[in-house]
């Protein structure tokens, strides 16, 4: 696997939020023991992904964040998936703070004790749920060169100010939703952003600075239509136009909730207890904060940048890299002066906290940058989902499997390529047909004559009987398809056994579940009624009106 | 278009219409409608009217002021000629006979050898009275067949529209609703001289297929600090747009007729931007017609306005951004510039001491500057006499004036002939009309507008104690100023600087957080995100109070006109106002002080209306009433108006007297500040009409003593000096007050 290994260290932490999540509830119902980062995406567990993204990028500091009762599953799949071990090291550590639970917002999650403790310089914010070929150093490129640059020209005026030092702002990325693999009912935002002020310098070859622009405005499409439904309108504040004279608005764009901050984040975030989630709020009200005057004290950046200064002082004395380093040298002596008469002059405002609240009102937030990926076109090194719904799930992982694997393309894979497109072919018999450019057959899985398997990912260890026509489907591990079965756009969970002779079309089949011979259904979700249990009252009344049925008409019950 | 600019800037004029013209060929011969009228009068005091001929030919139009020694419509038609155009029909209001005539004598008449298109025809619509009516007409004479260029006859640019044209034309072939295109210019994020002040146009462009999806104007005057975008323009529309407040809009169109035809369809239009695009657009389902939008990154193309534009745009010529459009390439055929150094552009025949310091400006022929002068980004038109020792800075001084010894003049503009004498300052912002002259040693403290004429055309009596004795003018004052809403962006623009610091913004409705439209999106959050703030509160007050003063300041208008109207009828009935007004009232929720406010302004306008000398305008007859008669007339003229006053302005007791009193005086005040006294006349009108409402039972002694002994009364020059002129009517009424005691029992049971 092409990883980066020497690579030097980034000095960021990642942080990759593995639940609370349940937006598959067919394979998730219960997701303390199958989270929904197990999940197999193209026969890989769904957080091999990012794990994979951060250490491509450089990123050894990896935890996965967890709520305490699915962190049995996890470490349990850190220690024994075949991908997961396969990782180079060292291990990500998994974290499940005490009060994580599985309705946790995003932003509430960064403010455990737990996390505000472990995450001690910048980092990285990345979902379990992600899908991204794209290469994480451009990223970590751009942020560094436009937040520290930004922060540079700001710099100047700070040094004549003398209350202020620089802050590095942040840096998330938004893909395009309907540029490749489109799917029905993917959940968008609307983000606006204006264009960075033109550096006098051109762009180094291949580096993706033409795509970063400034957040100006981020919501979820959903809220977003609701405020123009209330409004009749898009309502467009004059304050935003003002401040920023082009502003580019994005309807169907998403967040990939790939998220690089600074430290003082954490504060931020602390001291707005009301903000929920990282995307919607944290991001969103930091946007507006840009522009909106009067808004960023309110939310108090000027404060929590400032305090924040101690922290990134202290570190910097470490010797932990901070974007300020990658700039030119020189810079950091100027830098270190700053601070030093920073921290001076907190010490004079602790007894006064008008002043304080009168100085922080000129305070302008570091901006946050967008990356917007533009997947116009369907070269290598593109893709960039999430994947957080059925839909998706198969969307992608068809999408991956038409990658080349490494045997057909041994000079330039991708990093999502597979090594073989069918892992086992032993287990593969003569007279069946597999279309190999666009599946994926895993370990271990045995396909029987006359089947017919197009589009589709098999996961280790099928079985796939004679005479089944899979199209366009996705097998998670252990499945078992029946003789003669004909299954189109399925997904099938772990384990589940379809009976023979069925014929499914745009189902969803739960994990261990046995479908009966035969069955024929469309647009279904087949789940046991396990967790659906009624209550002992519902039972008896329902045993008793059968009895009585059974009194009624003396027949045979089938009481299985 | 980037090679294409850069053949601009390369090539020498001469060469462009040939090989633009080639280009057009096989395609459909291209017109032009040069509107040489805006309709929007922004160049007062040089653009008005004289009823009679006068010595002097003033310039009437806009589009014939000189810039940069060189009559507007040059620029305009130059810009034709260069974009191939051979058909050019331009469109008069009023003065369709000074295009006519300057045209006639120019290379671009017909008779000429060198006019460079086939066709050029003049077109007169007397009646119109804006834009859109010019357009309607053009649609019913049906003078254009094909794709056709609009432009405005103050346009001043150098883009070379081959692309924009071709792109036009394939959008055309393939749908034939895309009906126009926009030619716009990006003037980038950052500030820019060469954007209009005050109204600041908002495009909202999608980004793959360039369709204008909206347009808006922003002013810093709006109460409502929102643009409302169409929800189908996320939804449908469009998948990604920008909206941009960046450009800088000439107004070139490149239309199909089909654009007249919406025109006449929408009689009510008048302006092409703010009323032709913006409904366009935002009856995108009605009329199915899309408007597309070309942004040019490169050249240059502004229109000049306004005063403020032609100051920005004369900058860019002396920046030389109007390539090839620069005084030294002699744009008229009779011109002789020649480049010096320091960039310096001077005229054979005119003449500079050798000592004078001359720096980035233009001086025409004929001219004379004195020695010991410095000239500092200025435009000298021809045949002026500049003294010794004068300092002219950022000023454009126009053809056939005098500027005597030592006078000073910055950043003003100084129409022909006018004569400044010796040691004067000028200061910033200075408008200074065709014919003014000025004595000696004349100092202004602030920027003076001058003109010989009032705003209807009639000679003023020379303002001799402001001007010295050879003073000949009278600060002008347009009325239609007043009657501006005080929401109209058009006041921005009427003075050469443009400046916000006169005016009592709210600053508070910027800065609104809580009422934010993220908060919209999930209102718990926001509302608890505000209540988390200890000072939110202070805010979310603050942009409530800032809303509600709008609501009054529109109250105050409509009702003042609302009044004002029944008022000037005179002799009609009054009942109908009143009803308006108290229409009016409740849909505002007018307090008290409000109706107040406006019917004390009413009643004086009126009044001042009615001793000014312009009420011949106003429906009145004969000369100025003296005070007495007039506030006479103008409260009891109309049936019903005593009671009106009695019940509504003033409807109470001494309290609400005073008030009242305080409305009238600080409604007379405006007047009496401005220098509008007429005479002294306007002063006495307050003690007129207290002695007309006393008469009339509507005020009595209390109330007026107890004004008299306000503080409210005296705040400021103005009021103080106009409550002077009542000493005599309160000494009166005190001496009376112990014999009136017993009407005052009449007067409450009134």
């Amino acid at each position: 696997m092409p990883h980066a290994l020497s690579m030097a260290s980034t000095g960021l932490q990642a942080l990759i939020l593995c639940g609370p999540g349940s937006s598959f509830p067919t394979f998730t119902s219960n997701p303390d023991e199958n989270p929904k980062a197990l999940l197999p995406i193209a026969n890989r567990p769904m957080v091999w992904y990012p794990i994979d993204f951060c250490l491509r990028t450089g990123i050894t500091s990896i935890t996965l964040i967890c709520p305490p009762s699915a962190s049995k599953a996890l470490t349990a799949a850190l220690n024994t998936n075949p991908y997961l071990t396969a990782l180079p090291l060292p291990r990500p550590d998994v974290l499940a703070p005490a009060d994580l639970d599985q309705n946790t917002g995003t932003a509430e999650i960064l403010r455990l004790p737990e996390i505000r403790e472990l995450v001690t310089g910048d980092f990285i914010v990345l979902p379990c749920d992600l899908v991204c070929e794209l290469a994480g150093e451009q990223l970590l490129q751009a942020w560094m060169v436009k937040s520290a640059s930004l922060t540079g020209l700001l710099g100047a005026k700070q040094l004549s100010n003398g209350h202020q030092t620089k802050h590095s702002g942040g840096l998330g990325v938004w893909y395009n939703t309907k540029a490749s693999a489109p799917v029905k009912g993917e959940e968008t935002d609307f983000i606006a952003t204006a264009p960075l002020p033109t550096s006098s310098t051109a762009p180094p070859k291949g580096s993706i600075f033409q795509n970063v622009s400034k957040l100006v405005y981020s919501m979820p499409t959903d809220s977003f239509n609701d405020l123009t439904e209330e409004r009749k309108a898009i309502p467009i504040r004059h304050g935003l136009v003002k401040a920023n004279p082009r502003v580019r608005m994005y309807t169907t764009h998403r967040d990939a909730h790939i998220y690089i901050f600074p430290r003082w984040v954490l504060d931020f975030i602390k001291k707005n207890e009301r903000l929920e989630s990282i995307g919607e709020d944290v991001v969103g009200w930091w946007a507006k904060a840009g522009w909106q005057t009067g808004l960023a004290d309110k939310l108090s950046f000027g404060e929590v940048c400032r305090s924040g200064d101690e922290d990134e002082n202290e570190s910097e004395m470490e010797g932990r890299s901070s974007p300020a380093e990658s700039a030119p040298g020189n810079q950091e002596t100027s830098r270190d002066a700053v601070s030093s008469i920073n921290i001076a002059r907190d010490g004079q405002y602790t007894g006064d906290k008008n002043k304080s609240a009168a100085t922080a009102s000129k305070f302008e937030p570091p901006s946050i940058l967008a990356y917007i990926h533009s997947q116009k076109d369907q070269t290598a090194g593109s893709i960039l989902r999430r994947v957080d719904t059925a839909q998706l799930l198969l969307a992608i992982s068809l999408q991956l499997a038409k990658l080349p694997s490494i045997e057909e393309d041994p000079e330039n894979p991708s990093p999502f390529a597979h090594p073989k497109k069918v892992a086992y072919p032993e287990g593969v018999k003569p007279r069946t047909t597999i279309t190999k450019q666009d599946s994926l057959i895993g370990e271990n899985v045995t396909v029987e004559e006359k089947t017919s398997i197009k589009e589709t990912v098999v996961g280790a260890g099928c079985q796939i009987n004679e005479g089944a026509k899979l199209s366009q489907c996705l097998l998670m591990e252990g499945v078992v398809v029946g003789k003669g079965c004909k299954l189109t756009r399925c997904i099938l969970g772990k384990r589940c056994i379809i009976g023979a002779g069925s014929v499914l079309t745009d189902c969803e089949v739960q994990e261990n579940l046995i479908v009966e011979p035969r069955t024929e259904d469309k647009d279904n979700k087949l789940m046991s009624s396990e967790g659906l249990e009624a209550t002992e009252a519902e039972m008896e009344e329902v045993l008793q009106e059968m009895e009585e049925e059974i009194a009624a008409t003396g027949e045979d019950v089938d009481m299985e | 278009m980037s090679h294409k600019g850069k053949n601009s800037a390369s090539s020498a004029k001469g060469k462009k219409p040939s090989k633009a013209g080639a280009e057009s060929k096989g395609e459909d011969v291209l017109q032009a409608v040069v509107l040489a009228d805006s309709f929007q009068d922004r160049y007062k005091p040089f653009t008005v009217e004289t009823p009679r001929d006068r010595k002097l030919t003033l310039v009437v139009l806009q589009c014939l002021l000189p810039l940069a020694n060189t009559p507007l419509i040059e620029y305009t038609l130059e810009f034709l000629a260069m974009n191939g155009v051979q058909e050019v029909y331009i469109y008069c209001g009023a003065h369709t006979d000074q295009v006519e005539d300057y045209i006639g004598r120019s290379r671009w008449a017909a008779s000429s050898k060198s006019c460079p298109f086939s066709v050029l025809q003049f077109v007169r619509v007397a009646d119109a009275r804006s834009v859109g009516d010019v357009l309607r007409d053009m649609d019913k004479r049906s003078l254009v067949d094909g794709d056709f260029l609009l432009v405005h006859g103050d346009m001043v640019s150098n883009l070379i529209l081959d692309s924009a044209l071709a792109a036009h034309r394939k959008r055309r072939e393939a749908s034939a609703a895309n009906i126009m295109t926009m030619i716009l210019h990006s003037g980038g994020t950052e500030e820019h001289r060469t954007k209009t002040k005050g109204i600041t146009p908002v495009f909202v462009v999608d980004t793959k297929t360039q369709r204008c999806l909206h347009y808006d104007e922003m002013n810093p005057l709006q109460s409502d600090h929102y643009l409302s975008l169409d929800p189908a323009i996320a939804d449908e529309l469009s998948t990604e747009f920008e909206v941009r407040a960046d450009l800088i809009d000439a107004q070139i169109d490149i239309c199909t007729p089909e654009v007249l035809a919406l025109w006449s369809e929408s009689f009510d239009y008048e302006l092409p931007r703010r009323n032709f695009l913006h409904g366009v657009l935002k009856d995108w389902e009605l009329n199915g017609k899309m408007i597309y939008a070309e942004i040019f990154e490169d050249g240059y193309a502004a229109r000049a306005s306004n005063l403020q534009m032609y100051d920005a745009i004369s900058r860019d010529i002396l920046g030389r951004w109007t390539f090839p459009f620069i005084p030294e390439n002699n744009i008229l055929p009779k011109q002789a510039y020649k480049k010096h150094s320091n960039n310096v552009v001077i005229e054979t025949g005119a003449s500079h001491a050798h000592d004078a310091k001359l720096q980035n400006s233009v001086i025409g022929t004929d001219t004379d500057i004195g020695s010991g002068s410095k000239v500092i980004n200025s435009i000298i038109g021809t045949g002026c006499t500049i003294g010794a020792n004068v300092t002219l800075e950022n000023s454009y001084i126009w053809d056939g004036t005098t500027i005597g010894d030592g006078t000073a003049v910055s950043q003003s503009v100084l129409a022909g002939n006018v004569v400044v004498g010796k040691d004067c300052t000028i200061p910033a912002g200075s408008l200074i009309s065709y014919g003014v002259r000025i004595s000696d040693g004349i100092a202004f403290s602030a920027a003076a507008v001058l003109s010989t004429v009032t705003s209807t055309g009639k000679p003023v009596t020379g303002a001799t104690a402001l001007l010295g004795p050879d003073g000949n003018a009278a600060p002008f004052f347009d009325p239609e100023d007043d009657e501006l809403d005080d929401e109209d962006p058009s006041r921005l623009q009427k003075s050469l600087i443009y400046s916000l610091a006169h005016l009592n913004l709210s600053s508070s409705s910027i800065s609104t957080l809580a009422s934010d439209a993220g908060s919209d999106s999930d209102d718990d959050d926001g509302n608890l995100l505000s209540a988390d703030a200890a000072h939110s509160s202070r805010s979310r007050l603050s942009s409530f109070a800032s809303d509600d003063s709008a609501g009054k300041m529109s109250f105050h208008a409509d009702a003042v006109h609302g009044l004002l109207d029944a008022l000037r009828a005179d002799s009609g009935d009054f009942d109908s106002a009143k009803l308006e007004f108290m229409g009016l009232r409740l849909a505002n929720n007018a307090s008290d002080a409000m109706m107040r406010k406006a019917v004390a302004t009413a009643f004086v306008r009126r009044a001042v209306e009615l001793v000014g000398p312009e009420q011949q305008q106003q429906g009145g007859g004969g000369t100025g009433l003296d005070p007495s008669k007039a506030a006479e007339r103008a409260l009891t003229a109309c049936r019903g108006a005593p009671k009106f006053v009695n019940e509504v302005g003033v409807g109470g007791g001494e309290a609400a007297q005073v008030d009242f009193i305080l409305a009238l005086q600080r409604a007379l005040s405006h007047y009496y500040a401005k220098g509008q006294d007429q005479g002294g006349k306007t002063a006495t009108l307050l003690p007129a009409m207290l002695q007309q409402l006393y008469a009339l039972d509507i005020l009595e002694e209390e109330g007026i003593l107890g004004w008299w002994a306000d503080a409210r009364a005296v705040e400021g020059e103005a009021m103080a000096g106009l409550k002077e002129k009542c000493r005599v009517l309160v000494e009166w009424l005190e001496s009376a007050e112990e014999e009136d005691d017993d009407d005052d029992d009449d007067d409450d049971s009134d």
